[in-house]
């Protein structure tokens, strides 16, 4: 956006390039105040447009921001292996702590914990949400001890697999559930959703681009006979260009900031039945909004998004014109 | 100063516009270029603007040699030059003063200036009470004069007038000339490309013959 005079020959001293600068200044509020104008000039084509980019914004912002609450509702998966062993009825807590005791320091263990008969119990009450259920069980009369053996962080695969082999061929083991799978899936999962929200993300901003390059290549045309005008009496490219990014950046920047209202209108309307399940379920989960972070780079994307729109629609359209 | 030496203009598809034209108007003078319609007068004019290049030849305005001019410097050589045509090409959208404004906004002058300017370049093509209007409320008179009054706004040191007459009626032809001439006497060089032949014998400048894209001839006006 570069329209700076051509260099000059003489030195320019510390006013002069105080001068400039102001005089930069000056232009650029100039082309922008000129693009606002513009813009309002054409409310109802300027509203739609910026509609259209708030949509397609908020469609991976809104995905951004489920993935962000899925991490977080799963934020106790913490996906470190662990083996989960369920004792023979007969086996009570004191022999249950002995065998903890016993596997503690074993290679590739972590930590080891025992989960007695009436833990196991309000553990149960508490996350299945059948609580009633469990009081027709009745305390202690079913549950069995449960050891929970926490593998270390990094032990390979086969590692892992044989330990929990072993450690469900134990005497006191009556089954051996191995934890590891459904957390990498759901890891794998995530991950999966990480990258179609990337992908998405990817193609929703290439549509912004073309739309605001196709907006912006429409005003260029309409402006034809001012643009060759302005080029005749001295218009410089950069005084040419300079209040079509202004509108594209303007574009980018209105549309990240509605998407940004529409992620939280949408975030306001679920919050109430959200919480309501998670009460269900006894969890304090609320909905996180994307942060002050998130919200920076949704607007701030959106208005780069917009310039290089802009830039790629008024150089093409230009090269047409002229 | 504007000069051309042996300048030949060919367009793609072999079509000789201009052959071998020099000529000269010098520093601060009034000259007129003549010739019937596809003599090459346009040609000669968007050369002087530097929308086109030569095919060959030197061109030569207010002391710039724009076959030596580069992309970047066109814009401010630009700023030297200022342009009428026959059209007026006025922005319909605009107000008179928005019109008149433009080579002061593209060379970034400051409102007040551009105010200054604007209005005392009115008064002198006596539009200063309608700074306001449209230019679609004025008649094509009046139109020509905002368009005269935009090219001299940024005292340009040379004008150049793509038969701004040709589209008036004798007594306002007339008055547009005296503009021109008004302009002249404050040491702009003028060239008007115009075929109005009695308007030009009116005036009494140099005239520039183009034929065929050739310079057939160079009168001077009788001395005294």
């Amino acid at each position: 956006m570069s329209d700076a005079p051509p260099p000059s020959r003489a030195p320019r001293g510390r006013r002069g390039v105080s001068a400039s600068v102001r005089a930069w200044f000056a232009w650029h509020l100039q082309s922008l105040v000129s693009s606002l104008g513009d813009l309002a000039r054409r409310p109802l084509a300027t509203v739609l447009t910026v509609g259209v980019i708030a949509v397609a914004l908020a469609l991976p912002a809104a995905g951004y921001v489920a993935l962000l609450n899925a991490k977080w509702a799963a934020r106790g998966w913490d996906g470190q292996p662990r083996v989960s062993l369920f004792l023979h009825a007969d086996v009570d807590e004191a022999a249950a702590s002995a065998l903890a005791r016993s596997l503690q320091g074993e290679p590739g263990v972590a930590t080891v914990r025992v989960i007695g008969r009436a833990a196991a119990l309000a553990e149960y009450r508490s996350m299945s949400g059948l609580g009633e259920v469990a009081d027709v069980i009745g305390e202690g009369a079913v549950l069995p001890v449960v050891v929970e053996v926490m593998l270390r962080d990094g032990v390979p695969e086969a590692q892992a697999d044989a330990i929990a082999t072993a450690l469900g061929q134990l005497r006191e083991v009556e089954f051996a559930q191995f934890d590891l799978q459904w957390v990498r899936r759901l890891a794998a999962l995530m991950r999966l959703l990480e990258r179609l929200g990337l992908v998405l993300g990817g193609l929703v901003g290439l549509g912004v681009v073309v739309v605001v390059g196709s907006t912006i290549g429409l005003r260029v045309e309409a402006r034809r006979e001012e643009i060759a005008i302005a080029r005749l009496f001295g218009g410089t490219n950069g005084f040419v260009r300079r209040p079509f990014l202004y509108a594209g950046l303007v574009y980018g920047l209105a549309g990240g900031a509605l998407a940004l209202a529409v992620v939280h209108g949408a975030m306001i309307a679920l919050d109430g039945p959200v919480a309501q399940v998670a009460g269900l379920y006894d969890s304090g989960f609320r909905l996180v909004g994307p942060g002050l972070d998130g919200a920076a780079i949704l607007v701030g994307g959106g208005g780069v998004l917009g310039l290089l729109g802009a830039f790629l629609g008024v150089r093409r359209q230009l090269r047409v014109v002229e | 100063m504007i000069e051309l030496l042996e300048v030949t203009k060919r367009y793609p598809g072999g079509h000789e516009a201009l052959r071998d034209v020099s000529l000269e108007v010098e520093s601060g003078a009034m000259a007129f270029l003549t010739g019937h319609s596809g003599a090459g007068k346009s040609t000669l004019l968007r050369l002087l603007t530097r929308v086109d290049r030569p095919s060959r030849g030197h061109v030569v305005v207010a002391g710039e040699h724009l076959n030596r001019l580069s992309e970047r410097r066109i814009p401010y050589f630009r700023r030297r030059v200022g342009v009428v045509f026959q059209d007026h090409r006025l922005l319909m959208d605009r107000s008179v003063f928005d019109n008149v404004a433009l080579p002061l906004v593209v060379a970034h002058h400051s409102h007040h200036e551009i105010g200054r300017r604007v209005r005392a370049a009115l008064d002198q093509v006596g539009l200063l009470d309608k700074e306001r209007y449209r230019p679609l409320q004025l008649s094509g008179g009046e139109q020509q004069r905002v368009g005269i009054a935009r090219a001299v706004v940024h005292t340009p040191a040379v004008v150049l007038a793509d038969e701004p007459t040709g589209n008036l009626d004798p007594d306002l032809s007339l008055e547009v000339m005296r503009l021109f001439e008004r302009f002249q006497q404050v040491g702009t060089t003028v060239l008007i490309a115009s075929h109005d032949t009695a308007l030009i014998d009116q005036m009494g400048y140099d005239v520039l013959h183009l034929e065929r894209g050739r310079l057939v001839g160079v009168r001077r006006p009788a001395a005294g």
